[in-house]
This record gives C-alpha cells, sequence and structure tokens, in this order.
C-alpha cells in the first residue's frame, strides 16, 4: 500500500513523455508534409497534354520494365512542331 | 546545296537529292534509268519483267539476273529474320484479296469472297537455289511480289551510287535511304506523313545515315464485297493482316531493314509490334493506332526533331 503513490507519479510521467512525443510528431509531420502538399496542388493546376504508363510486369528488386508507351493527343507534337521546324527534305508515309 | 530529282517509278513516288557545291542534276538524272532497269527485272506487274517469266516457269529451274537473284537472297534473309512474316510469297494471297493489277489501275470490285479462298503462304525455304548458275525453281503453288522488299533495296542501292558524288538521300515510295550527314554535318530532317492529314506532318526526325520506311494500311486499301482490304498480307492466313495499327514507321541500319521492321509491327499489332522493335537494338519507330493514338519506342527519341 506504502508504494501506490510513487506508482501513480511513474504514470503521470509516462502520460507526460506520450504527449509530448506525439505533439513534436505531429508537429514535425506538418512542417514537412506542407510543401510536399503545395506542390502537388501546383502539379494538379497543370493542363494534362501527355500521359506517360509504363507497360509490362513491375518486379519489385528485379529489372525495370523495358517497353516505354508515351499516349499523346493527336496534334500535340504537331502543334509544336510548326512552331520553328526545320524545313524537311521529303516525307515518309506508306508507299505512295 | 540540296539538288532534288522527282519521278515515278515501281508504282510510286521517287525522289532523289543529292549535297553538291553548285546547282547540278546531271548525276540524279542518272536515277530514272537504274530504277527502269530494276523495275523490268523485279515487278510482278510487267508481264515481260524477269520477276513474271520466273513466276511462269514455276516448277523449272531459270537462271535469273544479278539484281533479281540478289533481291531473292535479302528476301530469304527478311523472311528468317521476321519469323515468317515478311516474305515475297504472297502474291497469290494478294490477287485472292484483289490486288490484281497496279494500284493506280485497281477497279471498285463486288466480287463474292469466302473466306476459304484464303490459305496460309508458303516459304522461300521451298525454292530450290543453285547459287553457282544463278538458278531458280519456284514451287508449282508458289509465286513472288517483292513489293516494298524492292524499293528498299533500290533505295539503299541508289544511295551507294550517288554517295560517290556527295551525301545522298532517295525516298523510293516512302522507304528512304540516307548515306551520311549532310555537307554541313548536319543530319537530314525527314517528316512523317500523318495518316489523318496527309498534308501534316506527325513528327520530324533527324537522320544522318541509315534507312526509314514506313508501312501502312491507310494508302493502298480497296472494298470488295464492302469490306476493306489493304496489301499487307499475314503470310500464316494469307488474309490481309488483322491489326490496330494504321501505320509503323522504323528507323533501321538500312531502308529495306526499316521496311522488313515496319511490316513486321505492323502485322504483329500494337503490343507485340512494340515490344518487338524494343528487343531490337538497331530499331527504333513510331506506331499509329487506329484512333490516333501514337506509340513510340525508347530509342526514337534519339531522332525525334524537338
Amino acid at each position: 500500500m506504502q508504494n501506490k503513490p510513487n506508482t501513480k507519479n511513474r504514470d503521470d510521467l509516462k502520460v507526460i513523455i506520450t504527449a509530448t512525443a506525439l505533439t513534436l510528431t505531429l508537429s514535425f509531420w506538418n512542417l514537412f508534409s506542407d510543401g510536399t502538399q503545395k506542390s502537388v496542388d501546383a502539379a494538379s493546376l497543370e493542363p494534362n497534354i501527355s500521359t506517360q504508363t509504363i507497360q509490362g510486369k513491375i518486379l519489385l528488386g528485379g529489372p525495370p520494365p523495358k517497353t516505354t508507351i508515351i499516349v499523346s493527343q493527336p496534334g500535340a507534337s504537331q502543334r509544336r512542331n510548326q512552331q520553328n521546324a526545320p524545313r524537311t527534305v521529303t516525307n515518309t508515309s506508306s508507299s505512295k | 546545296m540540296i539538288n532534288k530529282l522527282e519521278f515515278k517509278a515501281m508504282g510510286c513516288h521517287m525522289l532523289a537529292a543529292l549535297d553538291l557545291p553548285e546547282d547540278r542534276l546531271a548525276e540524279l538524272e542518272l536515277v530514272p534509268g537504274w530504277f527502269e532497269v530494276w523495275e523490268q527485272s523485279l515487278s510482278r506487274f510487267r508481264e515481260t519483267s524477269e520477276l513474271s517469266q520466273l513466276n511462269r516457269s514455276a516448277g523449272t529451274p531459270l537462271q535469273v539476273s544479278e539484281t533479281l537473284w540478289d533481291v531473292l537472297q535479302e528476301s530469304i534473309t527478311s523472311e528468317r529474320l521476321s519469323f515468317g512474316l515478311v516474305t515475297p510469297a504472297v502474291l497469290d494471297a494478294l490477287v485472292v484479296a484483289g490486288y490484281d493489277r497496279s494500284f493506280d489501275a485497281l477497279p471498285p470490285t463486288s466480287a463474292y469472297l469466302t473466306p476459304d479462298q484464303f490459305a496460309p503462304v508458303g516459304l522461300l525455304s521451298e525454292v530450290l537455289l543453285d547459287e553457282a548458275n544463278r538458278m531458280v525453281c519456284l514451287p508449282p503453288d508458289l509465286r513472288l511480289d517483292f513489293g516494298g522488299i524492292a524499293k528498299g533495296w533500290a533505295a539503299d542501292q541508289t544511295t551507294h551510287k550517288l554517295a560517290a558524288f556527295g551525301p545522298a538521300l532517295v525516298n523510293a515510295g516512302g522507304d528512304i535511304a540516307i548515306s551520311g550527314p549532310q555537307s554541313n554535318g548536319e543530319a537530314w530532317p525527314i517528316g512523317i506523313t500523318d495518316p489523318f492529314e496527309p498534308e501534316s506532318n506527325l513528327e520530324i526526325l533527324m537522320i544522318e545515315q541509315g534507312g526509314v520506311a514506313t508501312s501502312g494500311r491507310d494508302y493502298r486499301r480497296w472494298q470488295r464485297d464492302s469490306l476493306w482490304q489493304h496489301h499487307i498480307i499475314d503470310p500464316r492466313t494469307g488474309m490481309p493482316a488483322q491489326t490496330d495499327v494504321l501505320t509503323v514507321t522504323v528507323i533501321a541500319p538500312s531502308a529495306m531493314e526499316a521496311e522488313v521492321a515496319a511490316k513486321v509491327a505492323l502485322i504483329s499489332g500494337s503490343r507485340a509490334g512494340l515490344d518487338w522493335l524494343e528487343s531490337n537494338p538497331t530499331l527504333a519507330g513510331m506506331l499509329v493506332l487506329e484512333d490516333g493514338q501514337r506509340l513510340y519506342s525508347q530509342r526514337v527519341s534519339e531522332y525525334l526533331w524537338s
């Protein structure tokens, strides 16, 4: 029965340490996650002209997938080409 | 200065370009004559051509010219490297599909066509060859159409001959061969025609040396029984290839290799075709699908103008 006050003091100390640790964790979390959140928001505002997806099976620890498929909106690169394109000598197309 | 000469041959539009210090066409004016000689040997549309004689003499050995022998050897190599997907042994299949005369003379037709008229085509391994005497004997049920292989071969040959005068480029109906960089050291800018808007370029390639070719089912096609047919035969079925790819453009060490690779990718379909291009370190390419999407192999970025 005489040990009871000491036990209570130890429990109070544990609560204080836990609360401090939680507070610090949440503070750092907010501090570092803030910048990332801002950049994601900025990126989401940019127009989505093309998307890049990786085809094939992704094996963790294995070799990277070989094939990259770039899906472009028709005319996207054409608009780019028209601005400052070199004059072509000739064209390739299916036999004409 | 880039001098250019345009002319018609092999049923296609041709262009030869030579980079010379002055404005001069004398060397380029030799080119149509070379094509005339090759066409007389390799065309299946000329009754008097050497190829037509060979096709008529199936079952009987015939001595052939150096030109036909060379193209036949290249075709055998192409057939082997493409696992049989690109072969000149498709003439009968093309005729069944309705491509029985030059494309310019092809009329609209409504002849009844049944699936049992199509059959897998034969292989060049069935052809008997005597190298010492350049003798060729086709099996009775096998006839040849060199098609794009002949155009790619002719582009490579012409470029090789013109390179004696200066940096050269030859475009044989979309199959392009390049001897080396221009005199100023720059690569040659080559447009990839948009199959949906033929007056526009989808991309511009910068090529210093080698070959570029496009294979597609966007132009040489016709209707039969209200169904669209096209000239790229899948040898496994003997029918025009069933594929989600509309056109394929390939960059390779030579025009003929580019032509063969483009056909393989087109017949194989988008997924297998792109994987096949990726697996060949000497190839790079772009596929245009029916819905307008474009798929690029990784190496093609080395050649894209940007």
